[in-house]
C-alpha cells in the first residue's frame, strides 16, 4: 500500500462522527421526555392512590361488602408496584449519562487537525487514547448497579 | 410511638415508606439525602433509620459511617434499602455498621416486619 493511500481526511471523519452525534443527541433528548411523562403520571398515580386510600380509611365500617381488609393485599401490591418509578428513574439516568459519555467520545475528532500528513495510524491512536480516558470515566460513574428484572419485592438479609 | 427516619432521594419511594410504616403506627420523618439525613439525625433521635445507597450529596453508606460516629447512634438499626443487591455492597454496608439489606422494590408488610423486629431488639 503506498504511503498516500494511507491518509485519512480528517474533515470526513469528523462529518461521519458529527451524524452519528445527531442521533446519541435526540435519543436523549427522548429519554428526557419519557422522564418527564413518567414524572407527571407518577405523579398523578400517587395522588390518586392516596385520595382512594383516605376514602377508603374516612368510610371504614360504611363500606358494606368492600371492606378494607379484603383490599389491603391489592394496596400493598399497588405500594410495591408504585416503586417503578425509583427504578426506573435510575435506569434512565444512567442511560442518559452512558449517552451523554459516548457523544463526548465522539466529539475526540476535535483533537484531529484536519492536516492530510496525519495518517490513519495517527488518527486511530488520538481516537483510542481519548476513548479509553472516557470509558474509564464511565465506569467511575457507573459503580453501582441496579439488576431488577421484575417487580416483586426483592430480598431482605438482617446481619 | 416508634420513630423512623426515611432517607432516600426519590420522593415517590418516601411517599410509598410513610405510607407503608405510618398505617402500622410509625412515626415517620423524611430525608432527601445522606446530607440532610445527618441533619434530621442531629435534631432527633430516631429509633430506626432506613436509608437508600445511591445518593446525591452523601450516599447511604457514608451516613451510616457517619451516624455511627454519634454516641446516640452507636446502637440504633440501620436498615439499607437499595436498589443495590450486590455481596459486595452488602458487605460494605455490614462493614459500616448496616443492621440489615432490603432490595427495592419493598414489599410494605415486609418493611413493617423487619422494621417492627430490629426497633424491638433494640
Amino acid at each position: 500500500m503506498e504511503k498516500s493511500d494511507q491518509y485519512l481526511v480528517s474533515t470526513e471523519m469528523i462529518d461521519f462522527t458529527r451524524s452519528i452525534d445527531t442521533h446519541f443527541v435526540a435519543a436523549i433528548a427522548d429519554i428526557r421526555q419519557i422522564t418527564l411523562i413518567l414524572d407527571e403520571a407518577v405523579s398523578k398515580l400517587h395522588n390518586s392512590f392516596f385520595l382512594i386510600n383516605n376514602s377508603l380509611e374516612a368510610n371504614r365500617g360504611n363500606l358494606g361488602d368492600l371492606d378494607i381488609d379484603v383490599l389491603t393485599p391489592s394496596l400493598n401490591t399497588a405500594v410495591t408496584a408504585l416503586q417503578f418509578h425509583d427504578l426506573t428513574s435510575q435506569l434512565s439516568s444512567r442511560l442518559v449519562n452512558r449517552l451523554d459519555g459516548m457523544s463526548e467520545i465522539l466529539e475526540c475528532t476535535q483533537y484531529l487537525s484536519g492536516d492530510k500528513s496525519e495518517t490513519l495510524v495517527d488518527v486511530l491512536a488520538i481516537l483510542n487514547a481519548r476513548v479509553l480516558e472516557h470509558n474509564d470515566n464511565l465506569h467511575k460513574k457507573f459503580n453501582q448497579s441496579l439488576n431488577q428484572q421484575h417487580m416483586e419485592s426483592g430480598d431482605v438479609e438482617l446481619f | 410511638m416508634i420513630t423512623v427516619l426515611a432517607v432516600d432521594d426519590s420522593r415517590s419511594l418516601r411517599q410509598m415508606v410513610v405510607f407503608s410504616l405510618k398505617s402500622a403506627g410509625y412515626q415517620v420523618v423524611e430525608a432527601e439525602d445522606g446530607v440532610d439525613g445527618l441533619e434530621q439525625a442531629q435534631k432527633q433521635v430516631f429509633d430506626v433509620v432506613l436509608t437508600d445507597q445511591n445518593m446525591p450529596r452523601m450516599d447511604g453508606l457514608t451516613l451510616i459511617e457517619n451516624l455511627r460516629a454519634l454516641p446516640a447512634y452507636m446502637k440504633t438499626p440501620i436498615l439499607m434499602l437499595t436498589t443495590e443487591a450486590g455481596d459486595e455492597m452488602k458487605a460494605k454496608g455490614r462493614a459500616a455498621g448496616a443492621t440489615g439489606w432490603l432490595v427495592k422494590p419493598f414489599d410494605p408488610e415486609r418493611l413493617i416486619a423487619v422494621v417492627n423486629k430490629v426497633a424491638n431488639k433494640s
